[in-house]
């Protein structure tokens, strides 16, 4: 049932289109700004030229310090709205019935956007992490020149701000090419994202990003067409439509014809190709150099909530696929879910324990790792595992969050020391030493991210571990006789996730002694702003909190979540 | 309009073509040479536009008759779905010719051609000799991965429909295997390139499934445009950067030289 009041409509209006108003603002600046005229042998410049001729303000490519610090301002209010708004939302949707969502026409498309538990969810997920990002990239940008039309803070701004719409536009997609369009647009940015620190290693590291997620695109694409192929196919008007409100409602009907079939074969597809955009193996590969070459906020955005988008669209194709399948069948998605999870978990050990790996990829490698733990709690399929899953979702958001501003803050510092210059330096060693902290949230965060109490990822990891022991018990004393193997796949594959986590620990762990604790480099200490660390205090505290208790509002949202989950 | 011949000539020509359009993958699959990979993905293109019109011309009955409009939708459908294979066949050459080089203009000079062609050869020269066996190898997997889309199309589409949906399920999936093994296999950004839009292609024909459906697949024409123009926008600005940087295109020696490792 979907029902809206004007203040839903207007709330939700709060949390998608301050981001998009913003980069429009900000090209007009660019535009009435100007670029540089002297580059104008190149095809880039002469197209910058040619825009030229409408710049007003005539700044020809620079930026002031205080336009600098208005920008990077501007920044954090949008993204303050947006998660203001996003908490008001949930605040009004969590006093409903659980069966409501709400649901915004855009007339004259032929398009509405749609919230329900789940995407509101999501919606918070990516704006808790996006204030963290915008207020990191207000520091990052401090010392960046502003160079021509294709550089500089206002670009990064423009970019980041547009990536931000286009991951807010996700979880709000009713129609599911509008879906695959919206997750196609993060590509897009984010691509240009990667490349934008304009190195050797940025530019090689966007091309393979752009190849692997592209490559994933399609198969989502032809999953999508394989389902609205089973719908129209199918002789049931109620089911021609592409509207994932509509469908779950009448898709149990496909139990009756030969287009379930169809649905099987569009889940597997768009598994496959969301899965790229998720990082999970085998096709993980653009995660380290994507995550390890982007600017820091950017690499947050990335591991918090860039393959939590995916992994949402996994979700609401696996939503329609288990109601399409109906409860015989969902051994099915079971094991697939579970088999892909494990795979990524498994695939994340060998990486995280080579000592030689840059930190930045290890924690690459973490996302792999954590994308693995949250589809084995799917996968599962309890409602405790469930709950675990998502929750864990925010969680490592926020832990990852944390630890990639944390380190992108020392390399910073590190590489822009005052005796020193303008240095390169890939590892930074001694962080306690210089940087303590820093290097306390560094090593707070670490041991939060490999599941230590009392941090919050001990709480989701146990909460799906916990789910999975209570369905293992579950398939051992109701055991079926189509199934016989079943108590033993599941016992070997908690048996896995056990060791394959263990494992991790002692992995990151040796990492950031070295970073952490190593000798470091004879130099004073470094100054840490307050104003610098706000965001990852935050996002700290969050850490720590959520560790101990999921706020009520909080667990009202993910309980819904889990309701629609397990609807089938 | 009565195009009822067309639409008896689509049941064996449209597989026919389908099948055509395999067989210029598995030339690009087979072939090292991107000039000769350039000219097989622009063949697929012009099969794909005669499979687009006899699919249409097939499907007329379907579409709501007559159109009260020349610009109604479903006109602009018809134009859209003609076009994308058009503007391909068109695009391509020029969009890698101009990807290639490191500053890009929009008038090659004669520097620019020598350049483009030098850059070309040398990255085909540098990937293996085609030896009988390494196109053998290359074949077999190729034939495998089609039989294996051909078994899934069947297993999937119902028997009741006719089998010309089944074999354009099963080409497109096809399409995509092929696709896949270009980029795995292909040691050349150009080629890699192809490779992508050899599953476009792929994409391109499922679209034609929903044929019999325009209201779905115009939705899902209008995706494949974004992506295309997505594809090629990056195309001109990530590629010309890579090679102003790296000053090569094969793989082989980018991945030698890569600091991203581990």
């Amino acid at each position: 049932m979907s029902t809206s009041s004007h203040v839903d409509n207007v709330l939700l209006a709060l949390v998608i289109l301050p981001t998009l108003a913003w980069t429009i603002g900000l090209l007009v600046w660019r535009l009435l700004r100007g670029s540089d005229p002297s580059s104008s042998s190149t095809r880039t410049g002469r197209i910058a030229s040619h825009l030229d001729r409408i710049a007003i303000l005539r700044r020809w490519g620079t930026i002031s310090p205080l336009e600098r610090n208005i920008f990077g301002g501007i920044s954090i209010l949008v993204a303050t709205i947006t998660l203001l708004s996003t908490i008001m939302l949930i605040f009004r949707f969590n006093t409903r019935s659980p069966a409501q969502a709400i649901q915004f026409p855009l007339p004259p498309l032929p398009i509405s956007l749609y919230a329900d538990a789940l995407s509101l969810y999501f919606l918070l997920v990516i704006n808790i992490i996006a204030l963290g990002a915008s207020w990191n990239a207000y520091f990052y940008l401090q010392k960046e020149p502003e160079a021509g039309f294709y550089r500089g803070p206002s670009l990064f701004h423009v970019l980041m701000n547009l990536f931000h719409f286009t991951m807010l536009l996700t979880p709000v997609m009713d129609n599911l090419i509008g879906l695959w369009i919206a997750i196609e647009s993060t590509t897009l940015v984010s691509a240009l994202l990667v490349a934008y620190p304009n190195t050797a290693r940025s530019w090689e590291a966007a091309w393979k990003y752009l190849i692997i997620t592209s490559t994933g695109i399609i198969l989502a694409f032809m999953g999508t067409v394989f389902l609205i192929h089973g719908m129209y196919a199918s002789n049931d008007p109620v089911l021609h439509t592409m509207n994932w409100s509509e469908l779950i409602q009448h898709i149990h009907l496909l139990q009756r014809n030969d287009s379930l079939d169809f649905v099987l074969l569009a889940f597997f597809f768009a598994l496959a190709g969301y899965g790229v955009k998720a990082g999970l193996a085998p096709m993980h590969t653009w995660l380290p150099d994507a995550h390890g070459e982007a600017a820091p906020p950017i690499s947050a955005l990335f591991s918090g909530v860039l393959i939590k988008a995916a992994f949402y669209a996994i979700l609401r194709f696996v939503m329609l696929t288990e109601k399409a399948l109906g409860n015989e069948h969902l051994w099915l998605i079971t094991y697939v879910l579970l088999g892909a999870g494990l795979f990524s978990l498994t695939m994340a050990v060998p990486f995280i324990l080579n000592r030689k790996n840059h930190f930045k990829r290890v924690l690459a490698y973490h996302s792999l790792e954590h994308m693995g733990i949250i589809l084995f709690g799917t996968g599962v399929g309890s409602a405790v595992a469930l709950f675990g899953a998502l929750l864990h979702v925010l969680n490592h958001a926020i832990t990852k969050a944390l630890m990639f501003l944390a380190y992108g803050n020392v390399l910073r510092k590190y590489n822009l020391s005052e005796e020193e210059g303008r240095s390169n330096i890939l590892e930074p060693a001694g962080v306690f030493y210089l940087m303590p902290v820093t290097g306390l949230l560094l090593a707070m965060g670490g041991l939060a991210l490999v599941g230590t109490p009392p941090f919050n990822i001990f709480l989701s990891l146990w909460m799906i571990l916990w789910g999975g022991v209570q369905r293992w018990l579950e398939v051992m004393h109701t055991q079926s006789a189509s199934r016989p193997l079943e108590p033993y796949i599941l016992g070997i594959s908690i048996l896995i996730f056990s060791l394959a986590t263990t494992l991790i620990y002692f992995g990151l762990v040796q990492h950031l002694a070295r970073i952490l604790l190593s000798h470091p480099p004879a130099r004073k200490r470094i100054q840490e702003k307050i104003t610098e660390l706000i965001p990852l205090l935050l996002l700290m505290g969050l850490t720590c909190v959520l560790g101990v208790i999921v706020l009520p509002p909080l667990s009202i949202l993910i309980q819904r979540s889990v309701d629609l989950l397990t609807l089938h | 309009m009565d195009v009822s011949w067309l639409s008896d000539m689509g049941k064996w020509l449209i597989p026919v073509l389908e099948l055509a359009i395999l067989f210029t993958s598995l030339y690009i699959v087979t072939t090292t040479t991107i000039g000769h990979v350039i000219a097989a993905y622009r063949w697929q293109n012009l099969l794909l536009l005669i499979v687009a019109t006899t699919t249409v011309a097939k499907n007329w009955r379907n579409f709501p008759q007559p159109y009260p409009h020349l610009l109604s939708w479903q006109t602009l459908f018809l134009f859209a779905l003609m076009a994308w294979p058009v503007f391909l066949f068109f695009i391509i050459g020029r969009a890698l010719a101009l990807a290639t080089i490191s500053e890009t203009r929009w008038l090659l000079d004669e520097k620019d051609r020598m350049d483009i062609h030098r850059t070309w050869v040398n990255a085909s020269f540098r990937q293996k000799k085609p030896s009988l066996s390494r196109m053998g190898l290359s074949m077999v997997i190729y034939l495998v991965l089609v039989i294996f889309a051909f078994v899934v199309a069947f297993r999937f589409i119902p028997q009741p429909e006719e089998p010309s949906s089944r074999i354009g399920l099963g080409v497109a999936l096809g399409l995509q295997f092929a696709g896949l093994f270009t980029l795995m296999t292909k040691r050349d950004l150009i080629s890699q390139v192809i490779g992508i839009f050899v599953m476009d292609h792929g994409m391109y024909l499922s679209i034609m499934l929903l044929i019999p459906m325009p209201t779905p697949a115009g939705d899902f024409l209008l995706a494949l445009y974004l992506y295309t123009f997505i594809t090629l926008l990056l195309l001109f600005f990530l590629l010309p950067n890579l090679r102003r940087i790296k000053q090569r295109i094969d793989l082989d020696a980018l991945q030698a030289e890569s600091p991203l490792k581990g």
